[in-house]
């Protein structure tokens, strides 16, 4: 049986970006299915939303291991009955490390848990996402993809160049069926992504704002309103698309 | 649908084709809406009604936006009639007239050209920029062609498009320390008057069928595109030319 719900999944859910485009797609009335790794912050989090009207389930496991992605999209898909948004937010940086000295366990594990779950959680959606209304799955590149990221970041911004491509594939591959695919590219966004350099050089994280035309640092509400929107049906022609979300930081000041 | 409650949105062009379909979805979301036309009074008496039929306040004005003594009377008349503060402008105005090769066009109709897409883009957002502040959004109509150089004969159209895509960026840096926002859309094959005009309909079948979607594209999914980008929602969204073209670009 099909679900009267709209059904979204938002991988890496559980923090940052992720959990506000969870809250957002909650609000927009959407049934929120959240993936991550750490238990007991995803059962805090469904709580939280629950507590706020939306229904929300946790899913945890790991979007680079291959079988766990298909048996759990699988499960989630079969529930509802159909899936009609994909988020494809899990990822991230790795560490940072220079090609001299990088371990191959590094490059994969980075390759994995950026572009391979991407892939595995598509293919796995794709059944369901068939049966959706106006589905699509949405994408993370970023502008590191372009410039190939900072220092020690080659993998990550490698990665995101793959990301930039398969979302274009994907738009190509699954347009017969009426699924569209985008992706968003975050530019510099508040997020426990820079704790550290937050903590340890304040100074430094601050001037970063001086870069961006808005004169302000990303919020995950901005990223959170441009997913609302691409998950929506007023942007039912949008597809094969990359959308900056950087105040301006791309084109540079 | 309430994105835009009482803000003042002026839309050039705004009588017909995609124009129109931004006009009444402006209104949908809350704005009013200044229905600035130059051609086509009976499309925008017709565009201000409906608006007025949902409940929404609305005026048609005409001038030519790429005159700055219109121009400047467009603006006295808007102040006039919603006052000194302006919260959306889409600058829409625009045109192909008749596809013309290197061989065939002359000064008169690059003049033309590069006056009604471009240069009404530039003096209207001179004009209107003072009367924005904080939160305030500036959306112009590039084309698919500013990417791809256009189809058979509009070279000049395609490139004053291409001067639209990077004045906007111009624009989100010199206007963000303001808080204003400047997008650009590039839409691909929309199924409007412009079409019927200067696109053959085998032309338009071949596209259509080479596109992702495999369909063209309506106005209202591009009036749904420009209400999205005015909105709070786009608060961190500024020099960007996004397409709308169901994936004709990479296909």
């Amino acid at each position: 049986m099909i679900s009267k719900e709209k059904v979204a999944i938002i991988t890496g859910a559980t923090g940052g970006i992720g959990f506000e485009v969870a809250k957002r797609l909650g609000q927009d009335g959407y049934t929120v299915i959240l993936n991550g790794i750490e238990d007991d912050a995803g059962a805090e989090r469904v709580k939280e939303l629950s507590a706020q009207g939306i229904k929300a389930e946790y899913y945890g496991f790991d979007v680079t291991s291959e079988e766990a992605v298909t048996s759990n999209i699988t499960k989630i898909g079969e529930k509802y009955g159909k899936i009609d948004v994909l988020v494809n937010n899990a990822g991230g940086l790795g560490g940072r490390s220079r090609f001299e000295e990088m371990t191959t366990d590094f490059y994969r594990f980075v390759m994995a848990l950026n572009l391979d779950s991407v892939f595995f959680a598509s293919r796995a959606a794709i059944p369901f996402l068939k049966k959706g209304e106006h589905p699509s799955i949405i994408n993370y590149t970023s502008n590191a993809g372009w410039t190939a990221g900072g220092p020690g970041a080659g993998v990550y911004g490698t990665s995101k160049a793959g990301v930039h491509a398969i979302t274009r594939a994907l738009a190509k591959d699954l347009a017969e069926y009426g699924i569209r695919a985008n992706a968003v590219s975050p530019g510099t966004i508040d997020t426990p992504f820079h704790a550290q350099i937050k903590a340890t050089k304040p100074e430094v994280f601050a001037s970063w704002a001086n870069n961006i035309m808005l004169g302000r640092l990303g919020q995950p509400e901005d990223v959170a309103g441009v997913i609302s929107f691409l998950a929506s049906k007023d942007a039912s022609f949008i597809t094969a698309e990359t959308i900056q979300i950087g105040g301006g930081q791309a084109l540079g000041i | 649908m309430s994105k835009l409650k009482g803000k003042v949105a002026i839309v050039t062009g705004g009588s017909r084709d995609i124009g129109r379909a931004i006009s009444i979805k402006l209104a949908k979301e809350g704005a009013k809406v200044v229905v600035n036309y130059f051609n086509s009074e009976s499309g925008a008496k017709k565009t201000v009604e409906e608006i007025k039929s949902l409940g929404q306040e609305a005026i048609a004005i005409k001038v030519d936006v790429s005159n700055l003594g219109d121009i400047a009377n467009l603006k006295a008349k808007i102040v006039a009639a919603f006052g000194d503060k302006i919260d959306i402008l889409v600058n829409n105005a625009g045109g192909l007239f008749a596809r013309k090769t290197l061989e065939e066009f002359d000064e008169a109709f690059y003049n033309l050209v590069m006056d009604v897409n471009f240069k009404s883009t530039v003096f209207v957002t001179q004009a209107f920029e003072p009367l924005m502040g904080k939160g305030a959004s500036i959306i112009n109509l590039s084309s698919q062609a500013a990417r791809d150089g256009g189809g058979g004969g509009s070279a000049l159209y395609s490139s004053s498009k291409g001067a639209v895509s990077t004045f906007t960026r111009a624009m989100a840096k010199e206007l963000g320390p303001k808080g204003i926002r400047v997008n650009a859309l590039c839409p691909g094959l929309i199924g409007t008057k412009f079409h019927d005009d200067f696109t053959k309909d085998e032309v338009r079948e071949k596209v259509a069928a080479g596109t992702p979607l495999r369909r063209e594209g309506n106005a209202n999914e591009v009036a749904d595109l420009v209400a999205y980008l005015a909105s709070d929602d786009a608060s961190f969204i500024t020099g960007n030319n996004i397409d709308i073209n169901g994936g004709l670009a990479f296909s």
